[in-house]
């Protein structure tokens, strides 16, 4: 389990994370929302041990991520948006840091390499940047650590990509896996999602499970404003609403407009 | 587990850098090899082959730009930004990737950089057989050299050949391993520029406490020790001398070593 307190984060003089305090569980597909330059990225990076905390502290499975120790690390993966790569080819690189993950399954490599059409062999140096975060995106997957941090992992893929990733994703998790993945592109992972985190400079906004959510919340679209409407946004297809689920009727989350609606009440 | 130390994990990490650095840097080996051959089609040219004397010289100087470089070329992304989170990430400690940086830098890279460059001398001369002696090999990094200069028969006893070569040595890669952490971008320029600056310093310095001293304030301080200085003989000097910079040299690696270990364990992407 992934345990933040109280933690706070600055460049220089420009603070990024003020006092943010959360948990990570297992088995969850967590999503992190926010605007640009709240800290997303930033808190990955303290996370994987990139960045040292200087206020606050994070825990996880017992281990501090800036002591980088070898324990820890070969129970991370961290893909950040703008993965180069080394000058290698796939399966060399794979090979050669499969060592360090215990669970690493080259079956799985070879599987989702193949469902992605890439070749194991090709450099990345040689991909393009939707293949290359394809190719990471499998030798993650494939090194079954217990946890995967996904920094906008669906910018640059196509399409069909994207759907094929949410395949994967879906396929590869299991219970003692926790994903949390950072995005703008909302609608490419919200049938993934068990979790939704919507964060703030100041404090994380929102912090709940889709299904409290689906239970606290009612997601509409109509031709009319309903009256008790906490939130709405008029579009060319209708209203799109957000009310309180009195009733404990089920609706389908609209994350965008539930994050334009949590970000209306700063 | 052991958080601090595997041999395995080392050896699984050596391995991992053998693979997926040596071959970036055996390309920058070929340009180096491709000065030699540029030099021996230039003597063709002019109809002045190079004797042995020249071609050693040559080897042995680009042998050492090679090594002097090569934790730039093959690190060169460590502790990049956006790139240096992959060796970051590496699930290894901090001691293990310092172990394996340096037995890549001090054995790995000589050995294969050696092999490459005499390698491209002995090809030429099998094309040519132009002005050559003998083979080239036994006339390369020679650690007798320093034995060889220093011919007075006293004065041998002193000099250590191959262990005043292995800590001279070590102790150049650990000072390019050393800024190679510690600058990010532009590294070599850095470093030249470190250094022409930390001499300027210390010339500087120098001339401005000689200025500001007087002879006797030098005799009061070191007057005991010249005194002592006064009943050794010039062997026994030159052994002291000797010492001294063999621990010198020693504290320096360590000093360097202990740099580089806590830029790699601390260094923020």
């Amino acid at each position: 389990m992934i345990e933040i307190k109280d933690l706070s984060f600055a460049y220089s003089n420009e603070k990024v994370l003020d006092c943010i305090s959360t948990t990570f569980e297992q088995g969850r597909v967590y999503g992190l929302l926010g605007a640009n330059g709240v800290g997303k990225s930033t808190l990955f990076k303290l996370l994987c041990g990139l960045l040292t905390t200087r206020n606050g502290c994070i825990s996880i499975d017992g281990y501090s991520p800036a002591d980088r120790r070898p324990g820890f690390l070969s129970k991370i993966f961290y893909i950040p948006e703008d993965f180069e790569g080394p000058s290698v080819s796939i399966k060399n690189y794979a090979d050669g840091i499969s060592a360090f993950y215990p669970n690493y399954d080259e079956g799985v490599l070879r599987g989702l390499l193949n469902d992605f059409e890439i070749d194991i062999n090709r450099k990345f140096t040689t991909l393009s940047l939707g293949q290359r975060k394809r190719a990471i995106l499998c030798i993650a997957l494939a090194m079954n650590t217990e946890y995967l941090l996904l920094d906008e992992p669906t910018n640059g893929l196509d399409i069909p990509s994207k759907l094929e990733f949410r395949k994967m994703v879906a396929r590869t998790m299991d219970e003692k896996r926790t994903i949390i993945i950072s995005t703008h592109q909302v609608k490419d992972v919200e049938n993934l999602l068990d979790h939704i985190m919507i964060l703030d400079k100041r404090a994380v906004l929102l912090d709940k499970s889709v299904a409290d959510i689906q239970s606290e919340y009612l997601f509409e679209v109509s031709n009319t404003i309903p009256q008790d409407a906490l939130y709405v946004e008029s579009g060319l297809g209708g209203c799109s609403s957000i009310r309180k689920n009195v009733n404990g009727e089920e609706s389908r989350i609209n994350i965008e407009l539930l994050f334009n609606y949590i970000n209306s009440k700063k | 587990m052991n958080e601090t130390f595997d041999i395995k994990r080392l050896g699984t990490l050596l391995r991992y850098e053998i693979v997926n650095y040596i071959p970036h840097f055996f390309k920058s080996l070929l340009i180096f090899a491709s000065v030699i051959a540029a030099v021996w089609i230039f003597s063709l040219t002019i109809d002045a082959p190079i004797m042995q004397f020249g071609r050693a010289e040559l080897v042995r100087a680009l042998f050492i730009l090679a090594i002097i470089l090569s934790p730039f070329i093959i690190y060169k992304d460590m502790n990049n930004r956006k790139k240096g989170y992959i060796y970051a990430m590496m699930p290894a400690s901090t001691l293990e990737k310092l172990l394996s940086m340096t037995v890549l830098c001090v054995a790995i890279v000589p050995l294969l950089t050696y092999a490459v460059l005499t390698g491209t001398d002995l090809l030429l001369w099998l094309l040519s057989k132009v002005g050559i002696g003998s083979f080239l090999y036994m006339e390369l990094y020679n650690p007798f050299t320093i034995a060889e200069i220093v011919d007075d028969e006293y004065l041998q006893p002193h000099i250590y050949p191959i262990f005043d070569s292995i800590i001279y040595f070590v102790n150049l890669i650990a000072y390019t391993m050393m800024f190679n952490t510690i600058f990010r971008k532009n590294k070599v320029l850095k470093t030249i520029l470190f250094n022409i600056s930390f001499t300027f310093a210390f010339v500087i310095l120098t001339a401005v406490v000689a200025n500001i001293t007087t002879p006797e304030f030098w005799e009061d301080l070191f007057g005991p020790f010249v005194e002592w200085l006064d009943d050794k003989t010039d062997v026994e000097l030159f052994g002291y001398l000797m010492t001294v910079c063999r621990c010198l040299t020693i504290i320096m690696s360590m000093v360097f070593l202990s740099v580089t270990y806590f830029r790699i364990k601390k260094v923020n992407y």
